[in-house]
């Protein structure tokens, strides 16, 4: 029997995201593992020299199929002799198998049907139209004569299909995650020893930033637990950083603002990295303004309220920090809304505008009692009003509406901005002016 | 006092008004205003029914429209515009033509200067500053500053402003508001077609919805307390429709007829051509009373100074016959001697005795209305000469409009309100909104012709369709105003039989023509006796040919009643099986009161037809000519709820008293309000019945052409061409399939061996993927063809063309199986891109390819080309039928009624008509011939999904025959487990 050349693992469906870290499960059973390019989940292995550990070829593909079990993944191992028909076995026939010869993998490659083979719904239809169902009767075309009519791409499949093309195997490239995980000697719930064991982490981790050439946009705090579900805290620094002093800080924070159910007993640290941009340069300037430091010497730091909103993020979470928008709608509490912020910008005040009224609205209406004649009742009392102003619908979101709106001014000139609820006949105070 | 309110906009205003034309008026009536101003959005659209309803109530309506001005559509301002004069009107219409022209469609923006040049005989209100200043120099005198109030913070200052522009400019001041519905609880109706209009949410529509429902009709006392300091500008709003003095009843229309010999009148140059027309007709020898006939007519058409209308009809039937192209009058035109005599109509009047006034009467004082039936594919040609002849200003096309029905409006208000339709709020809105207009369309082949230029009259925009105008009024307006209508629809028919006899003029050298086929060939009658009329006009459906068999027409009238009897109007009466059982002798014809025995004699006591229906509403009602009339058109206008309902009390308890039996009565109400939907005057009945008399005589004698024909007509008819190619082999005809030496664009007869002496080769436009640019390059470069790379470099067709063609086995003569085909269209395809010539392809230099299995060639067929000329998709799988005891349709149809068994088929037509209570039928084929099913509704309620989606169905059920008609009533269908899937037909569903 030839020696075999090429196992080949199927799992038909893989979802892309789950390639990566099945790629690493396979690297258990061989050095070298090359996810096909096209297929999520094909994966050619080396399985040379492996004997003396896995045993005879049948035990070695048991083995990683056992290992998709494990991974709940349905699929098919095979090793052959030549990648692509010994992926045509695979995906015809399914379950594991050794094939004995290459012409025994021919024989059965010919067999498996074009259309387990993923060459692309146009392709499959215009062989299918020509009578081709089989890998056999597709190599059985002239490969000239197939790539004039299909193209290149078809002319590829059937060279690789009859193993005219047999590249080497590529093992792929580690992935790009950073991750460092870190073990506390004793499970502990205190934030000042929880944060000494993340600043060893965290160390490391920033190195392994530095050898790459990189900076972080978030770090992402696992926290695993003595007992119950781990905690997951996401740390977002005002901008990319490297600057451990700017981390810690944040995890200082925001440890301090949350309610350990348990004690710690692991924690990881996985970082968001991000190219390392010429500005950030400035991010290992160490130069902090203090506080303490006389008015004079304090220079204007654009970044420290990006930094202070960051610290309010991180203590009281991501929506602690909002600013007003403007709402296209008519009730006057639907015309805005709050968004989150992460930076704050510089006002630019426009040249020339006069003084105006601002208008400010309350959260929430507040009931007021009317007079006997049925307007309505302040302290100090209203001397004039101006209005109605008419809002109504009956198909609100929130049910239907009829308000006539006026504005009020009362004897100590300040004015109000109210309403009549034409449904409720009640009045209600929406707001001020100033 | 009250005021009039001058800035109001109806539903013709499309998707901002929130209320009928009618119900705003209505409104003014209840209010006691004196006047009302419909000034829809650069439209006056809801004109008409506003001014008819203002006649009935009292209420005058103020003519205008709301224009937008501007330079650019983007800051445009809007101005109201109210009619003084016929000429402010006219320049109005012009104005909005304008508008309308150069944006796109459903919307118009004027410019100031347009604006100026149409102000003459014009007011205008200006709502803004800004429009005011737009209006100021033109309108002068006639220009006045509108204060609107809807009690929205901006309206103070925006008064403040307009009431200073104004004071500027010497404009004096008028109230009002801008009315956009009749009552305050439209609002969320007006809510929810803002959002329909701006296709958006509720949730998303924001200040796109007006902030109050302070745009309803007020009273006068709510206008006097909203314009409190400003009664003096509420009170103006009489002056200003004291000067909007034009009125719709002004408009006077006279058609074009300027083509009149020197020294004739429009009169007398009609009777001469009547005259002339009759000698064709009758010979020499007018018969007498014909002659007293058209003496009567013509006088009544010079009475009522319709003599032009004739003349322009007789004008475009002369261009029909010059360009040889096949065309018939239809409808009530059929009842006149007149246009019998100009060749407009194909039916003698005299002869069958039709009633003239069923066509024009001095009471019912409206404009004969005639359509006009054309070869469909070679109407274009018509109205393109109708364009050229009287101009784009004198010819437009009358607007259809298209209106919310149940379920686009649930679909509609349900997005909007991102509730489910089944939510009560939706219902209630989508109640509100059914009959709503949603967009114009164009009224298939309804023109409007005029001396002046149309747009005078009503304003034309442009249609979706290119070449395209349309007026903003429908027919239903067009016919309230008394104006002249053309219609010129399509009919598939004219060009089958045209196309056959061209055909048979080819091959046999005969000189065929409508009025030549030879009358009352007792053949023919026997072949539809049988019910063997596919393809026949009017008498194919499924209904129709259960209904043949019993009927068994032998006569030209017997015809007559059949296309007739087979509608909602004489089922719903419960009319069809007394008919029948009368004419098979099976009960004695009786007639409920002695008067109407004249009326009921030709349908042998029975009401068949719209006119006999009329008739007794007159006869045994006591209708007035008037009632009858209005009868009829609540009968035509059946889309709209409770117009014919209001009709019942009335008929039903008059015909009671005076002595008609209340089960008649009631059934000829029955009758009626079926009619409405679709009932036939018999004049329509006839004009219908001399083509489906002509097609039905093609088919008995000239099969082979009538098919060829009938396939180059497609699409038309009632089946696919699969089932007429089927129905063709089934008569013993041959038909060659799709081949690029033999075949020609359409299909076409070639020389057989076998009786008949011609077979049908289908043509190339069968092939799918195949269009007019395909057509032109093959025709370009016609056969023979050395070879595959020959007919490629001549004919020049693209990769899809050929490859459709490599599949359809358009390439059989070459040699070319069609899997060896698709390889070598694919090889030449690629060999192209060098750019040198094609090397020649043989059949021996390609690989060899599985051969294809007949019942794939048939799914290759059908899937390619819509039929097949190999076989039925049901042979494939005879054998395991066979096997199982299934009958073929022809040995079902042999079979003894009451027999239980199973039947399987392929499902060509499904239909649930509402006259049906619920029932089902189906009619399933099979290589052999046709099954109908009739599925009750207990088992539609239990397979309704399989029912609606199946193609393939095996029934079980138990057969009935009778009166010659077979029937299988179906106690259950199932999916046959097939091992390999046969193709599907196509379906005509629920028609």
């Amino acid at each position: 029997m030839k020696p075999p050349r090429v196992a080949v693992v199927d799992v038909p469906g893989l979802p892309p995201e789950r390639r990566a870290a099945l790629a690493h499960r396979l690297l258990a059973f061989s050095p070298r593992v090359e996810p096909d390019p096209e297929r999520a989940g094909v994966f050619f292995l080396d399985p040379s020299g492996l004997e003396g550990i896995f045993g005879r070829p049948s035990k070695w593909i048991r083995r990683v199929h056992g290992a998709l079990r494990e991974e709940g993944l349905e699929g098919a191992v095979v090793m052959g002799f030549s990648r692509f028909p010994a992926w045509a076995v695979a995906r015809a026939r399914g379950g594991v198998r050794v094939l004995a010869s290459p012409e025994d993998e021919r024989a059965e490659a010919r067999e498996a049907p074009l259309s387990l083979l993923e060459l692309g719904p146009e392709l499959e239809r215009a062989l299918h139209k020509l009578g081709i169902d089989t890998l056999g009767s597709f190599l059985d075309l002239p490969r000239g004569e197939v790539s004039t009519r299909f193209g290149a791409r078809a002319k590829s499949l059937h060279a690789l299909f009859a193993e005219a093309l047999t590249p080497p195997l590529e093992a792929f490239a580690e992935d790009a995650r950073i991750l460092v995980e870190a073990e506390l000697e004793f499970p502990d719930a205190q934030v000042d020893r929880l944060l000494f064991c993340l600043k060893g982490a965290l160390h490391t981790l920033l190195a392994e930033l530095g050898r790459r050439g990189l900076s972080l946009s978030s770090l992402l705090v696992g926290l695993e637990l003595e007992w119950g579900e781990p905690l997951a805290l996401t740390l977002e620094p005002a901008h990319e950083t490297r600057d451990a002093r700017v981390l810690l800080e944040l995890a200082r924070l925001r440890l301090a603002s949350v309610e350990l159910r348990a004690p710690v007993q692991k924690l990881s640290l996985e970082a968001k990295p991000c190219r390392l941009e010429g500005r950030q340069l400035t991010l290992f300037d160490t130069r902090a303004v203090d506080p303490l430091a006389p008015r004079f010497t304090r220079t204007v730091d654009p970044d420290a309220a990006a930094r202070g909103l960051a610290r309010l993020r991180a203590s009281f979470g991501e929506d602690a920090v909002t600013r007003a928008i403007l709402e296209d709608a008519w009730l006057p509490e639907h015309a805005f809304a709050w968004e989150p912020i992460t930076h704050v910008a510089r006002p630019k005040p426009r040249e020339g505008d006069a003084p105006f009224l601002v208008r400010r609205i309350h959260p929430k209406p507040k009931s007021l009692p009317s007079t006997p004649d049925g307007r309505p009742r302040t302290d100090p009392p209203i001397v004039a009003m101006a209005g109605p102003y008419r809002f109504q619908s009956g198909l609100h979101r929130e049910g239907a509406y009829a308000r006539d709106y006026f504005y009020a001014e009362r004897t100590d000139g300040s004015l109000l901005f109210l309403y009549r609820d034409l449904h409720h006949e009640r009045w209600f105070l929406q707001g001020a002016l100033d | 006092m009250g005021y009039v309110p001058l800035w109001v906009k109806t539903n013709g205003s499309l998707l901002e008004g929130a209320s009928h034309p009618e119900e705003l008026v209505d409104r003014a009536a209840e209010l006691g205003l004196p006047a009302i101003a419909i000034t829809d959005r650069d439209s006056v659209a809801g004109l008409v029914r506003a001014w008819k309803r203002g006649k009935e109530r009292g209420v005058r309506v103020l003519v205008g429209a709301q224009v937008t001005v501007g330079e650019h559509v983007d800051h445009a301002e809007r101005l109201v515009l109210l009619a003084e004069t016929r000429e402010g009107y006219g320049r109005l219409c012009r104005l909005l033509t304008l508008g309308h022209a150069r944006m796109p469609k459903g919307e118009s923006c004027v410019t100031p200067r347009e604006l100026a040049e149409a102000a003459e005989g014009l007011l205008a209100l200006a709502p803004t500053p800004e429009a005011l200043r737009l209006a100021h120099e033109a309108f002068g005198g006639r220009l006045y500053a509108l204060v609107t109030r809807h009690l929205q913070s901006e309206d103070a200052r925006l008064e403040l402003e307009l009431a200073l522009a104004a004071a500027r400019l010497g404009a004096p001041l008028v109230a009002g508001t801008e009315v956009l519905y009749h009552e305050r609880k439209r609002q969320a109706l007006a809510d929810v077609l803002t959002c329909i209009r701006h296709r958006v949410t509720l949730r998303e529509a924001g200040t796109r919805l007006r902030p109050n429902a302070e745009h309803a009709l007020l009273p006068p006392e709510a206008m006097r307390r909203r314009f409190r300091g400003l009664e003096h500008a509420l009170d103006r709003t009489h002056e200003v429709a004291a000067r909007a003095a034009f009125q719709l009843s002004e408009l006077r229309y006279r058609y074009p007829a300027e083509y009149i010999p020197e020294g004739q009148s429009e009169q007398s140059f009609l009777e001469s051509l009547t005259f002339e027309g009759a000698k064709k007709r009758y010979g020499e020898r007018i018969p007498r009373e014909v002659r007293a006939q058209l003496r009567h007519e013509l006088e009544l058409i010079r009475e009522l100074d319709y003599g032009g209308y004739f003349l322009t009809m007789w004008d475009v039937v002369q261009f029909c016959e010059s360009r040889g192209i096949l065309c018939q009058g239809r409808g009530s035109a059929a009842n006149s001697a007149v246009c019998y005599c100009l060749g407009i109509t194909a039916i003698d009047p005299v002869r069958m005795k039709l009633l003239f006034e069923r066509f024009i009467s001095r009471e019912r004082a409206e404009p004969p209305d005639i359509d006009l039936d054309i070869e469909h594919q070679r109407r274009e040609e018509v109205i393109q000469y109708v364009y050229a002849r009287w101009g784009r200003r004198r010819a437009a096309m009358v607007a259809n409009v298209i209106r919310y029905r149940r379920r686009s409006a649930l679909r509609d208000v349900s997005k909007v309100l991102e509730l489910p339709p089944e939510h009560p709020r939706v219902a209630a809105i989508a109640d509100a909104i059914e009959g709503f207009p949603r967009h114009l369309s164009i009224h298939p082949g309804g023109f409007l012709l005029g001396a002046e230029p149309v747009d005078t009259l009503v304003p034309i925009e442009p249609a979706t369709m290119p070449g395209r105008t349309v007026i903003q009024w429908d027919k239903r307006d067009v016919e309230d105003l008394g104006l002249f209508k053309v219609d010129l629809l399509g009919l598939g028919m004219l060009t089958q039989i045209h196309r056959c006899f061209d055909l048979l003029r080819a091959h046999e050298g005969l000189e065929l023509s409508l009025a030549t086929i030879p009358p009352e060939d007792p053949a023919t009658y026997e072949m539809l006796s049988r019910g063997d009329s596919v393809g026949v006009f009017q008498v194919e459906s499924r209904a129709q040919m259960s209904m043949l068999p019993r009927l068994k027409p032998k006569t030209f009238y017997d015809l007559v009643v059949q296309i007739a009897i087979v509608r909602p109007g004489p089922i719903q009466g419960g009319m069809v099986h007394p008919y029948l059982k009368r004419r098979e002798g099976l009960e004695p014809v009786t007639y409920p009161h002695p008067s109407l025995q004249p009326i009921l004699e030709k349908t042998l006591g029975v009401p068949i037809f719209q006119e006999q229906v009329m008739k007794l509403a007159v006869a045994a009602a006591g209708y007035t000519p008037g009632e009858a009339d209005q009868l009829r058109r609540d009968m035509a206008a059946w889309g709209e709820k409770g117009r014919i309902e209001a009709h019942e009390e009335r008929l039903v308890s008059r015909m009671i008293a005076r002595g008609i039996p209340k089960a008649f009565a009631e059934q000829v109400f029955s009758q009626i309000r079926g009619f409405g939907e679709y009932g036939f005057p018999e004049s329509h009945s006839a004009s219908f019945a001399i083509l489906s008399y002509v097609s039905a005589w093609l088919k008995c004698h000239h099969h082979a052409a009538f098919t060829c024909a009938l396939l180059d007509a497609w699409p038309m008819g009632f089946y696919a061409p699969s089932t007429l190619v089927e129905d063709a082999k089934r008569h013993g005809i041959e038909v060659r399939p799709i081949d690029v030496s033999h075949s020609g664009w359409n299909c076409s007869l070639e020389p057989s061996e076998s009786h008949p002496p011609y077979a049908i080769r289908m043509g190339l436009r069968y092939v799918k993927g195949l269009g007019e640019r395909e057509r032109e390059r093959l025709e370009a470069a016609p056969p023979p063809y050395a070879d595959l790379a020959d007919f490629a470099q001549r004919t020049k067709l693209g990769k899809r063309a050929l490859l459709a063609l490599a599949e359809a086995g358009a390439f059989a003569s070459f040699g070319l199986e069609r899997r060896r085909a698709l390889w070598a269209v694919r090889g030449l395809l690629a060999n192209d891109r060098d750019g040198l010539a094609l090397a020649p392809t043989s059949p021996e230099s390609l690989p060899r390819f599985a051969p294809l299995r007949r019942e794939a060639a048939v799914r290759w067929d059908y899937e390619t080309s819509m039929h097949s000329t190999h076989g039925h998709p049901m042979a494939a799988i005879r054998e395991p039928l066979r096997a199982r005891g299934i009958p073929t349709a022809a040995e079902l149809n042999a079979m003894p009624g009451g027999r239980r068994l199973r039947y399987v088929g392929l499902v060509i037509c499904r239909q649930r008509p509402h006259t049906a209570r619920g029932v089902t039928f189906m009619t399933l084929e099979d290589e052999t011939g046709f099954v109908n099913v009739v599925i009750w509704a207990d088992l539609y309620e239990k397979r309704a999904a399989l029912v609606h989606s199946g193609s393939l169905f095996e029934v079980r059920g138990r057969l009935q025959r009778a009166h010659g008609v077979v029937h299988l009533v179906a106690e259950d269908l199932a999916v046959p487990s097939l091992e390999r899937p046969i193709p599907r037909t196509p379906v005509r569903d629920f028609h």
